[in-house]
């Protein structure tokens, strides 16, 4: 490993090489060079852009909900709040049907499944939310991940008015009196901040995967959406697959796959 | 003079006012902040801040901004000290696992500069007092 200081002197000469290079030729070299500055996290996960593809057959076959939201609300410390309308939920579920448009489901073979599926922050290609910021608290990190900047957040909210799927929550009170027990590492948050799914970025850079991946039974994948060897890339192909509100154009990260549905077209 | 004693005596009553918080202070200036340094000196492993002592004293706020924007702006997880240890980057389980006793630690020298901090709002829920 090398020392920050260190890393930012090279990085600089680096830089000053490579402009030097741009004068004279193509502008090229300078994203390679600085590529090659990166340092690289042997234990933590890395990707071109994560993603997550609920395999929608076997998550109604085998997976418990109720699990699944009480192991991410825990670790993340996530209050309950009795009051629905100031309640803060990082994962949620909903109807199949208000999921996907009706043309959607003939699409999969699938009209109607008597099923609620798991929802939760898409980290967006183009997220709106990152776009409307004012201060840049959300903002969308290399591998994809639109994260929560939580000490830059002043609560102006556009960035729920902007999000098309609902995936975050206002603290309109304090939260630590709703939260059972404490997870020691993880922060809580205050009132006056807006919060939602990072998917589980603390627990990426130790190399582990997001709770509600774990805890799912197997029917929630995880990984690369860009590396076409990874689990998530050769589920989705080996199905059809669905996004919520394709239409807008935003590029969910967050997909349902159909295996069944495929096999009967 | 005009009205002179009433003048005089206002003077003086002004001046009194004006000084008096430095009277009051005379003579408390310059004793130490009452700060426990509450880290266990028997753990050959906690003796020693992530960096000298003296840096900690005059840039520990900078340091600690420096890691926040490095873990959730720019996604790294160690810091590499001045000489060369990897420590994890975190206010919770790194400061306050040695600085066990915020309160005494961390908030009195800072009730003694004046320094106001929000960070507890949040971080610091590991110490037993975080449920008040
Ligand atoms: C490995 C244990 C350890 C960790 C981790 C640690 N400290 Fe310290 N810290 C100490 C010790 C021991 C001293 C006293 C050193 C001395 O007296 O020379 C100290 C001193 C300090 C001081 C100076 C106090 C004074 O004497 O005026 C500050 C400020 C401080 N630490 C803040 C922090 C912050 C902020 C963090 C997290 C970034 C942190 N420390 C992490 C052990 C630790
Ligand atoms: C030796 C006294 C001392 C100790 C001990 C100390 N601090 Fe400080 N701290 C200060 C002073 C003085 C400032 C204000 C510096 C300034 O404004 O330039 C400050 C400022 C800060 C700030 C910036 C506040 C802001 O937003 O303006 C943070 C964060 C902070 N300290 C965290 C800690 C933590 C965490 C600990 C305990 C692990 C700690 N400090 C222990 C003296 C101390
Ligand atoms: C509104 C709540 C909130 C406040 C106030 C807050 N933080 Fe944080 N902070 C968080 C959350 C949540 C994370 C974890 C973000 C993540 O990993 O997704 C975090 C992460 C951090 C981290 C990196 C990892 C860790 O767990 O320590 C540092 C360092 C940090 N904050 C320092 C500070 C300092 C210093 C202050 C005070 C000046 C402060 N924070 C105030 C919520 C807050």
């Amino acid at each position: 490993m090398i020392s920050r200081r260190d890393f930012l002197h090279t990085s600089l000469a680096i830089g000053c090489t490579g402009l030097g290079c741009v004068a004279l030729s193509g502008c090229s070299t300078l994203s390679a060079s600085i590529q090659t500055g990166q340092e690289k996290d042997n234990t933590a996960m890395s990707a071109g852009r994560f993603g997550l593809v609920v395999d929608v057959e076997k998550y109604k076959k085998s997976a418990s909900f109720s699990l699944i939201a009480s192991v991410c609300h825990k670790a993340h410390n996530i209050p309950r709040i009795p009051d629905d309308k100031q309640a803060i939920q990082w994962i949620r579920e909903a109807d199949y049907k208000a999921c996907f448009s009706e043309a959607e489901r003939q699409h999969v073979g699938i009209p109607s499944l008597d099923v609620k599926l798991p929802v939760m922050c898409n980290h967006c290609e183009t997220p709106a939310c990152v776009t409307v910021c004012p201060t840049q608290a959300t903002f969308k990190r290399p591998d994809g991940i639109v994260e929560m900047d939580y000490h830059r957040c002043i609560g102006c909210r556009f960035c729920m008015a902007a999000c098309p799927y609902d995936a975050r929550s206002f603290n309109f009170v304090d939260p630590k009196p709703y939260i059972d027990q404490v997870t020691p590492n993880y922060p809580t948050r205050t009132d006056g901040v807006v919060e939602k799914c990072n998917f589980c970025v603390e627990r990426l850079t130790q190399g582990l995967e997001p709770l509600c991946v774990e805890a799912s039974g197997g029917s929630i994948l995880f990984g690369d959406l860009d590396d076409p060897t990874s689990e998530v890339s050769q589920a989705i192909v080996s199905g059809t697959v669905l996004t919520r509100s394709e239409e807008l154009g935003v590029e969910p990260g967050v997909k349902y796959l159909f295996r069944e549905g495929h096999n009967n077209d | 003079m005009y009205k002179s004693g009433r003048v005089l005596a206002f003077i003086a009553v002004f001046l009194l006012l004006v000084s008096f918080p430095f009277l009051a202070a005379f003579g408390n200036a310059g004793s130490d902040p009452v700060y426990d340094l509450s880290v266990q000196t028997s753990d050959a492993t906690k003796v020693k801040c992530v960096e000298s002592t003296d840096y900690m004293k005059s840039s520990h706020m900078k340091l600690l901004q420096q890691w926040r924007d490095d873990v959730v702006r720019n996604g790294q997880n160690d810091f590499i000290s001045s000489n060369g240890q990897a420590i994890p980057m975190s206010l919770d389980d790194t400061c306050l696992n040695c600085h066990t006793d915020k309160e005494a630690f961390c908030d009195s020298c800072h009730s003694y500069s004046g320094v106001t901090m929000d960070c507890w709002d949040c971080h610091g829920t590991n110490s037993p007092d975080a449920k008040k």
